[in-house]
């Protein structure tokens, strides 16, 4: 017997420890809280809704809360054809055109420079949601937390294999750190192989990324930092760590088993600075005055992206985008001093909006067409 | 991602034609939760899945004018909703410290091999978990899981081949042992 069948012959011999369904009941009681809270929400929402067609349908707000949720999408599961109730292109193309992103990306392919140059990505990098330049070639990351590694040529040199991966570049950008199976390798992004050191850790580690020159590691329940010599230390308060700040000090994760909340911890005091429930973290500025956050409401269906202030978490500007969609983890990016890109889909069709901390919203690139839930933009790997 | 295949009559359904959606969820509904174990690996996880489906097609039933096409509703319904779960919980602490056997195992008895590979594909990431389930249970081909999970069909490739591998190195292979 292959692997393949002994795949199917387990599956089909574990489908047997399914558990029991609901009864038709059950079904109905269900159905019924949710008619009523979509009403509720639907209500809450009508403002909201209106915004849609005037290119504020972003609305910024300085305050700490979000305000009242706008109504979720229609389930993309029940739609035929993406003008049956989802928001059209419209919503997006509303948004102003604002200045081409002032980082590197890549869209369909293609890489766009700071400097306005373009380059290709190896052909064989596809599903793409990070990556970065790295000893002449590439270091991509899929949306899986697949990594592979090419060359100049655009041949793969290596690749992971398992697990979920994870690319990380040092705040000077001279180094890249990234993850293979259980080890954490770093090298001179420039450089062509030399000094790379590997650093083993656990095969369920997750890196986070730089802290200065240190590298940000999760694992186990614990968040640890570990020096070029491989020396390690514990950042105390964290069970689990989202982001690293470029000043070397904060780290952004979660505490006691609350995943879906922010604790911004100081590396170098062990201090807690704050905790904020129900947000996920991002990434922080360039400048770590910031920290870009996320809020899932009403399951997920629809998003609340937000500035943060780093050292209090107050929330500094919000976007609420009814009708418009960014995933629940999504790529994002911070160009210079406050401002945040954000891939965002309306219906079919995608654009990076930028927020920034003043509470401007415009769109910096076009509308363009994408069926899949993947963006069809991810940005270069930044501090 | 819009349903394909599937054409919904207006909108506001509420759960009307009660009898026909009884009868289907009373043929269906196993294997719905067979699925949705198989998913996520827990009967908690899989009761809430399998519920949150049914819930759904409950309130489109009346919409749903082409009942040839349910099952295949439902499955992508079912693929939907167990996408925005792992997505919703993919920053949770417990979701990362799962168990993927990393060493090879030694030889095994019969049971012993069902357990590692099943331990195996429970470890997998959410996403090639799902690609994994629909392709080696749900039988279905690489473009149907490609379109179902909204990724590319070389991803649903390259996601079966590790895994694959992954698992030749993990499990002895039984063809050699008897």
């Amino acid at each position: 017997m292959n692997h393949e069948d002994l795949l199917r012959e387990t599956l089909r011999a574990k489908a047997d420890d399914a558990p029991h369904g609901p009864s038709l009941d059950d079904i109905r009681r269900r159905a019924t809280r949710r008619t009523v809270r979509r009403r509720v929400l639907v209500g809450l929402a009508a403002a909201a809704v209106v915004a849609i067609a005037v290119p504020t349908a972003l609305l910024l707000r300085p305050s700490d809360e979000p305000g009242p949720a706008p109504s979720p999408s229609p389930s993309p599961s029940l739609t035929t054809s993406p003008s049956s109730g989802v928001p059209t292109p419209t919503g997006l193309e509303a948004i102003p055109r604002g200045a081409d992103p002032r980082v590197t990306y890549l869209q369909d392919g293609v890489v766009h420079g700071l400097d306005g140059s373009t380059s290709r990505l190896p052909a064989a990098a596809t599903d793409v949601v990070a990556f970065t330049p790295y000893h002449g070639g590439w270091i991509v990351l899929d949306s899986v937390g697949g990594l592979t590694q090419y060359d100049n040529t655009g041949t793969e040199v290596r690749r992971s294999h398992d697990g979920e991966s994870a690319l990380a570049v040092s705040p000077d950008l001279m180094r890249t750190a990234f993850q293979l199976g259980g080890k954490i390798l770093v090298g001179i992004s420039s450089g062509m192989g030399e000094g790379e050191t590997t650093h083993a850790v656990d095969p369920h580690a997750r890196l986070v990324g730089f802290l200065g020159d240190r590298v940000v590691y999760a694992a186990g329940g614990t968040v640890r930092v570990v020096d070029d010599v491989g020396k390690e230390t514990v950042v105390p308060g964290l069970s689990q760590a989202w982001a690293t700040s470029s000043d070397g000090d904060l780290v952004a994760g979660s505490g006691g088993g609350q995943g879906d909340s922010i604790r911004v911890v100081s590396a170098s005091t062990g201090q807690v600075l704050w905790n904020k429930a129900g947000w996920f973290a991002a990434a922080f500025s360039p400048d770590g005055r910031y920290l870009a956050a996320y809020r899932t409401a009403t399951g997920g269906e629809f998003e609340t992206v937000a500035i943060l202030d780093a050292h209090t978490g107050a929330v500094v500007a919000t976007s609420k985008t009814p009708g418009l969609q960014s995933l629940p983890s999504p790529p994002t990016a911070w160009e210079a001093g406050d401002r945040l890109l954000i891939p965002y889909r309306g219906g079919s069709s995608w654009a990076l909006l930028r927020l920034s901390a003043g509470g401007a919203v415009d769109r910096a690139t076009g509308v363009v067409p994408g069926t899949s839930e993947t963006a069809p933009f991810a940005f270069a790997r930044q501090p | 991602m819009a349903a394909q295949g599937v054409q919904m009559r207006s909108r506001g359904g509420t759960g009307a034609d009660d009898d026909g959606f009884a009868e289907w969820m009373s043929a269906r509904q196993a294997g719905l939760a067979r699925t949705a174990y198989l998913l996520t690996g827990s009967q908690h996880a899989a009761e809430e899945l399998v519920q949150a489906t049914l819930t759904k097609l409950y309130l489109a039933w009346a919409r749903i004018a082409e009942r040839q096409h349910v099952d295949a509703y439902a499955r992508r319904v079912l693929v939907n909703e167990h996408r925005s779960a792992w997505r919703r919980a993919q920053r949770r602490p417990e979701i990362l410290s799962g168990a993927v056997p990393e060493s090879a195992l030694a030889p095994a008895e019969y049971d012993g091999e069902r357990e590692a590979v099943w331990r195996f594909v429970q470890g997998l990431p959410p996403r090639q978990r799902a690609v994994i389930v629909l392709r080696y249970y749900e039988d279905l081909s690489e473009a149907e899981i490609a379109d179902l999970l909204g990724i590319s069909t070389g991803t649903v490739k390259s996601q079966a081949s590790r895994a694959l591998a992954a698992l030749r190195e993990r499990v002895p292979a039984r063809e050699e042992e008897r």
